[in-house]
């Protein structure tokens, strides 16, 4: 009966689309002092015997705390000259999209299950905290057919403040007073 | 409670089974389709491989004639990878997995014996022919089926045909030709408005029967169109071995088929490919829409096309024809893109083939040739010495 249902079941799988992946960040928190840059990978994971083709990603961010910088493809799709590459962003969303040129059998060489998409670099605008998340997916498989996304994670943003002047200057002047009465005991 | 378990199981499977091939057959006409050649020996039909789904036609051989099979994919099938089978009274007597264009199939062979003959298109991983494999599993995938039949020996090429074509029929056929080096073979024929051409070669040994294999020969295949005459499609190694294939919709008719050696990309005869023979099967279409080609449609899918369809992508396609719509599903994405970058004509997805070594490909042979000289020189003078 085992037998029946197995062999049931391999032939319904062998007829099912390819599997579902996920799609991640790494780190999943990062913090900034304001002013300053933070970044994170995105990664697509679970491709199983699949191959990444491409992907159009919307992922949406607080445009008042965060401003897009820049992403840096990977090069698991064939990188520069052997993909077309897309990033942009608008009012709160950045666009990325990636299409590779490289035949099946050449993406399978270069990816295994997971495949990092590149890193995004944000800029933090303001202390606080917000959260960058995946709104929309669209990811295929080496022949171009859709690989399901079973599950998108977000990226926690902390926005940290930039330590005042005048707090710089208070704790210089501790030093140097610390420093003058240490001197005069000393003679 | 194990003989109702093994009921249950049993009946669990022959359901699945029955809605899948239910599913498969459903808008199917009965098989096998009878194939009705044309006064010059030429059918053609369009048919969708589903999961499951086995598709066979018939088609009448005399002891001894000629059969050429071979499959396109006008209308966003480059996904479909099949295989096919041509057997007569059970008996398979011709198989093919992807002898035709990127994973497509076809078959040339000799009828033994008169009767009717089979040719069955499944899936590739279905070596058995019995329909199990999950290709076109997602959505049907459509494919253009063109059956050439003549007795032996095939018309020939009247040369010389350089300059001047060879007349062929409005309903297509099947010519011999001998490609020698510096030679093009040049033929024409009148399509009708909105007609599409399917042109496949297939290789033949000396005594103009189909060769098992695809030898040594690498021609080139072009279409031209409109006066002066311009290229609107042309092929090099999309064939099986080396040779070539071209599915495209004609902008103008009459439509010149012209063979030529692989490296000769302008078709002005500077090659040094040959003598070899050839059959060359061309078959008008009814509607021909080259999925992809898009700046500008001039018959060949290359990277600016990709990138044309990567910058549209999230807008509506046109409608059903958009050549940009790969998949069909009205809208213009990254796995239009994505599809779209498999059609592509020439490998790498570039504007134009690679070149070929020089112009003739005995460059490299001269500089061997010098550096010998050279070499033989020095070894007599240090003798000498």
């Amino acid at each position: 009966v085992s037998k029946l249902w197995v062999l049931a079941l391999g032939f319904l799988l062998a007829a099912a689309p390819a599997g579902a992946v996920s799609i991640s960040f790494a780190p999943s928190s990062v913090s900034g002092v304001v002013g300053s840059e933070v970044s994170f990978d995105v990664v697509v994971s679970d491709l199983g015997s699949a191959t990444l083709g491409s992907y159009d990603l919307d992922l949406s961010f607080d445009p008042a705390q965060l401003a897009f910088v820049s992403f840096d493809f990977g090069t698991l799709l064939g990188g520069p000259g052997a993909s077309l590459q897309s990033a942009s962003a608008a009012g709160g969303v950045v666009d990325l999209a990636e299409v590779s040129l490289l035949l099946p059998p050449d993406l399978e060489a270069l990816q295994a299950d997971s495949v990092v998409l590149g890193t995004v670099r944000f800029t933090v605008l303001a202390e606080g905290e917000s959260d960058v998340t995946v709104t929309q997916s669209i990811v295929g498989d080496g022949l171009g057919a859709p690989l399901p996304v079973t599950s998108t994670g977000a990226v926690h943003v902390t926005g940290t403040p930039v330590p005042e002047p005048g707090s710089v200057a208070l704790v210089g002047l501790g030093l140097a007073l610390l420093g003058r009465g240490a001197r005069r005991r000393r003679r | 409670v194990t003989s109702r378990n093994i009921l249950r199981s049993a009946l669990a499977s022959a359901l699945a089974l029955a809605c899948a091939a239910h599913a498969a057959s459903a808008a199917e006409p009965p098989e096998p389709v009878a194939l009705v050649l044309g006064s010059t020996g030429i059918a053609t039909a369009e048919g969708e491989i589903d999961s499951l789904d086995v598709d066979r036609y018939a088609v009448s051989l005399g002891a001894g004639e000629l059969l050429f099979v071979a499959l396109f994919a006008p209308a966003g099938g480059t996904l479909l990878d099949t295989r096919i089978a041509v057997s007569q009274a059970g008996t398979v007597v011709a198989t093919d997995d992807d002898g035709g264009p990127r994973f497509l199939s076809r078959v040339a062979l000799q009828a033994g014996a008169a009767g009717s003959y089979e040719i069955a298109i499944t899936g590739f991983r279905d070596a058995g022919f019995t329909g199990a494999h999950p290709e076109g599993s997602g959505e049907a995938q459509a494919y253009t089926l063109v059956v050439g039949v003549d007795a032996p020996p095939l018309a020939a090429e009247a040369e010389p045909n350089d300059a001047a074509p060879n007349a062929l029929a409005a309903a297509g056929g099947i010519v011999r030709g001998t490609l020698a080096q510096l030679d093009v073979d040049r033929f024409s024929l009148p399509v009708a408005s909105g007609e599409g051409l399917a042109v496949s070669l297939f290789p033949l040994d000396a005594g103009g029967l189909p060769l098992a294999s695809p030898g040594i020969g690498d021609p080139r295949l072009g279409l031209f169109a409109g006066s002066p005459a311009a290229p609107f499609a042309q092929n090099d190694d999309g064939g099986p071995g080396l040779f070539a294939n071209a599915v495209a919709a004609a902008p103008g008719s009459p439509v010149e088929i012209a063979v030529t050696g692989f490296r000769d990309a302008g078709f002005a005869g500077v090659h040094a490919e040959g003598p070899f023979e050839y059959a060359l099967v061309a078959a008008p279409l009814a509607e021909v829409a080259l999925l992809c080609d898009v700046v500008p449609a001039t018959g060949v899918v290359d990277s600016l096309d990709v990138a044309a369809i990567f910058a549209a992508r999230n807008a509506p396609a046109s409608g059903p024809d958009d050549p940009r719509d790969a998949d069909g599903d009205g809208t213009i994405t990254v796995l239009d893109a994505s599809r779209c970058r498999l059609q592509c004509t020439h490998p790498g997805c570039t504007s134009a083939p690679r070149r070929a070594c020089g112009l003739l490909g005995i460059e490299p042979l001269a500089v061997y040739g010098i550096f010998a000289l050279l070499r033989r020189r020095r070894t007599r003078r240090l003798s000498e010495v």
